[in-house]
């Protein structure tokens, strides 16, 4: 696949998302700040010349803020980004931090009006002795204008962190899901928000699961899904009662004894949820692999991809290094038939589900020039040693790739690499290999 | 070696003193009781470990007699692994030094051990074979390793949860995580019967945890300021809960704290240890800015001592036993008052080092 770098970021890239159309991609970082960047419109000239993402508006979501109640600092980096299915000219995004939502309406201006009666181009009011005739304002084109506004600001829901939001289906509500609560918000209503989630026990010393992640089902708006750091999901239907705290159905597969370790419950965490396109499965990311489960089988996932196995026998220092508790993120394609998911040393890994094969492909500018084809990447893990392997000692755990994001239709992904963007499109169908 | 004898050259108790010396035991009475925040370093495969020792009369008055070895800090020690771990049987007569010139009994050390560095990849020097784990340099035999992992997993859980508890924004789930892991440890420990007891040397449990070996950084050597109640040991068999007391040091103000780690019996020591978790947890819920400090209160510069330690060592370890020692014997006397505050940046530092790989 032909690569396109972009001007890499500040600050470190917390979240990638694009918009439902695939025209806009969204990145959030740990500055507070969004940037959102659009594709161009195909040029006529080169029809095979896919357009290509540029800047189309940065502005600062988020900013530091400290609690003042508990003393302590609330971080500004944008956990998440949803956007709202668009309804009209403008767009709009949500995007949260640890504990505050915000709506953003993103509209553009290519025009402004000229001729006033009253006001000269400068804006000034003009000398009434020198107006002798009466003009109609005509709206003349100008440079694009990208105005970002905050429409909503939805506070003070969560006493713990939030780690996702999903718009659902009806396109008035959203939920916010933090460590054990998750809410439910009216889109035109910021001063309260219903608790649909309480995993909070009685006794704080009886805390022994979190919620990790969670998602609306794209097409019943009833139905939503939640993880949890034991490994477990629920799916929850809001029909059934006003707090969801009883699950509909509870995915969890039984723990392998002859993999039992001190880390099993810990790689078994749930980073991830993601709901197929189709919605009738769901993706999840624990530690070491990728899972597939089909709503209709609670008992264990339908299919199971090894994300990088040969860290297994690593677990304890990546325990001791807290690399163990990194939270991957991972993403289906338009079709749902491949899935995506990042991995250490700025390498994503992709999984043909029908064809069952798979390939690493590393997000770094040493190994990709602008254009050029992405090279398959392999890791050794001692035996037969190709040229161009990397061997598991020489990964580099602080390059990791945890956001990702494929566009909704096509062939095109976006890596967040650290604080760099990697947008790679492939040009032809090429299979993969 | 018997109270009163000398060390020979060879024999666990000689240091190898630069002087060429032999250690002396003076012949005291054999204590049921010593300063809990004595320490030990050795130097095993030229890395530091760390011992820490616990204290079970709390009157006791750590101006033992100064030994000549130990004036200006520890000795480094020659003892194969296998002598370290068999120090548990050399009888309660035996005595080594410790930084503070008090000796401590020879036994209590294996059952009290914290932690200990492994240098990656290095070798053991035993005839057995390794293990075929990466970077591991595994212990004599699989089951005494094995028990040592275990603990210093636990060692490691426990200073992560207490520097989450540091850390502005502590993180819900890493903590419940960790939490578990802890859990999970002293479960299986209590099932083996190794929650009082030293660990069997036998073979034969079955399902073997497998556990990698990996750098483990040990506790802080801590200074310890005379106001620090000392689990008592009892019938002198020590438990986990005394390996948490390095901890938080309860001062008298800080009552909550300070009851958690009064555990007379290893029931009560599990108990507190499951209240240890609770504070956690209770801290983690709703922090205020007093329990915050109380916290930091607890972190003197014996972090930096470390690390000066290891800075010291890692670097020099050709050098003669006498620099590295003296740089640590150094920074460990000019110790401050544990009721100080110490600096993010000696914090830092800590966070620093444990996270290092």
């Amino acid at each position: 696949m032909p690569s396109h770098r972009m001007p890499s970021e500040a600050d470190i890239i917390s979240t990638v998302e694009f918009n439902h159309t695939g025209e806009l991609l969204a990145t959030g970082d740990k500055g507070g700040r969004v940037v959102i960047f659009q594709r161009e419109p195909e040029s006529k000239n080169a029809p095979h010349s896919q357009g290509e993402y540029d800047v189309y508006s940065t502005f600062q979501s988020h900013e530091p803020e400290f609690d003042y109640l508990k003393s302590l600092e609330i971080e500004e980096k944008i956990n998440k980004i949803k956007w709202l299915p668009q309804h009209n000219a403008a767009h709009s995004l949500l995007s949260t931090n640890d504990k505050t939502i915000k709506l953003w309406k993103i509209t553009e201006r290519d025009k402004r009006p000229e001729g006033y009666n009253l006001k000269d181009e400068e804006g000034k009011l003009k000398d009434l002795s020198t107006v002798t005739s009466l003009q109609v304002p005509v709206l003349k084109p100008m440079d694009l204008m990208v105005e970002v506004s905050p429409r909503r600001v939805f506070a003070n829901g969560h006493t713990y962190h939030i780690n996702s939001i999903s718009v659902n289906s009806d396109c008035e509500t959203y939920m916010s899901a933090d460590d054990l609560r998750i809410n439910l918000w009216h889109l035109a209503v910021t001063d309260r928000s219903f608790n649909i989630v309480d995993i909070k026990p009685a006794n704080m010393e009886d805390l022994t699961e979190v919620i990790t992640a969670s998602e609306f089902h794209p097409h019943h708006c009833n139905l939503f899904v939640y993880s949890s750091s034991k490994g477990s999901l629920r799916l929850c239907d809001m029909r059934a009662a006003a707090l969801c705290d009883k699950h509909s159905k509870l995915f969890e597969e039984p723990e392998d004894p002859s993999n039992r370790s001190f880390f099993s419950e810990i790689i078994s965490s749930v980073s991830d949820v993601k709901f197929s396109h189709s919605g009738r499965y769901m993706l999840t990311r624990d530690y070491l692999t990728v899972k597939v489960w089909d709503l209709n089988m609670e008992a264990r996932p339908i299919e199971t991809y090894q994300v990088h196995d040969y860290l297994r026998s690593k677990l304890c220092s990546l325990y001791e290094n807290d690399c163990i508790f990194d939270k991957f993120e991972c993403a289906w394609n338009g079709s749902d038939s491949v899935i995506m998911t990042g991995a250490y040393n700025n390498f994503f890994r992709m999984f043909d589900r029908n064809t069952k094969r798979d390939v690493t492909l590393e997000a770094s500018r040493e190994s990709s020039k602008p254009r050029a084809v992405l090279k398959p990447r392999r890791v050794c893990v001692g035996g037969k040693r190709r040229r161009d392997d990397i061997s598991v000692d020489s990964l580099d755990f602080t390059k990791k790739i945890l956001h990702t994001a494929w566009h909704p239709a096509e062939n095109i992904i976006a890596i967040a690499a650290t604080n760099n963007l990697y947008i790679f499109q492939d040009k032809v169908n090429s299979e993969m290999h | 070696m018997n109270c009163g004898e000398s060390a020979r050259p060879g024999s666990p108790w000689f240091g190898g003193h630069p002087d060429g010396e032999r250690a002396q035991c003076p012949c005291l009475a054999p204590p049921t009781a010593w300063d809990p925040q004595s320490c030990l370093l050795q130097f095993l495969y030229g890395q530091p470990v760390v011992w820490r020792l616990l204290c079970s009369d709390p009157g006791l008055n750590p101006a033992w007699p100064a030994c000549p070895l130990t004036s200006g800090g520890f000795e480094q020690n020659a003892m194969t692994r296998e002598e370290l771990m068999g120090l548990n049987s050399a009888g309660p007569s035996g005595w080594l030094w410790s930084r503070r010139s008090c000796v401590i009994p020879a036994a209590f050390f294996t059952q009290n051990c914290v932690g200990m560095m492994f240098a990656r990849g290095l070798k053991r020097k035993s005839a057995e074979e390794p293990e075929d784990v990466e970077g591991c340099s595994a212990g004599a035999q699989a089951m005494p390793s094995y028990s040592l992992q275990r603990q210093s997993l636990l060692d490691m859980s426990l200073v992560k949860l207490q520097l989450c508890h540091m850390l502005v924004e502590p993180n819900l789930c890493r903590s419940v995580l960790i939490a578990n892991t802890v859990r999970q440890i002293q479960e299986e420990m209590t099932r083996d019967g190794t929650w009082r007891a030293v660990a069997p040397q036998a073979a034969g449990r079955a399902p073997l945890d497998r556990l990698v070996a990996t750098d483990i950084l040990c506790r802080s050597v801590r200074e310890q300021e005379g106001e620090c109640p000392a689990p008592d040991m009892g019938d002198g068999q020590p438990d986990l809960v005394p390996g948490l007391a390095v901890a938080p040091a309860a001062q008298a103000p800080r009552s909550p704290q300070s009851s958690l780690w009064e555990g007379d019996s290893s029931r009560e020591s599990r108990g507190g240890f499951q209240k240890s978790l609770d504070q956690i947890f209770e801290t983690l819920e709703s922090k205020t800015s007093g329990s915050v400090e109380e916290l930091f209160a607890d972190v003197d510069s014996s972090y930096y001592d470390l690390d000066a330690v290891l800075t010291g060592m890692v670097g020099s370890t050709s050098s003669g036993p006498g620099s590295g020692l003296q740089a640590f014997a150094s920074a460990a006397t000019s110790p401050p008052s544990s009721s100080c505050r110490s600096d993010l940046g000696e914090l830092d530092h800590a966070v620093e080092i444990l996270v290092e790989t």
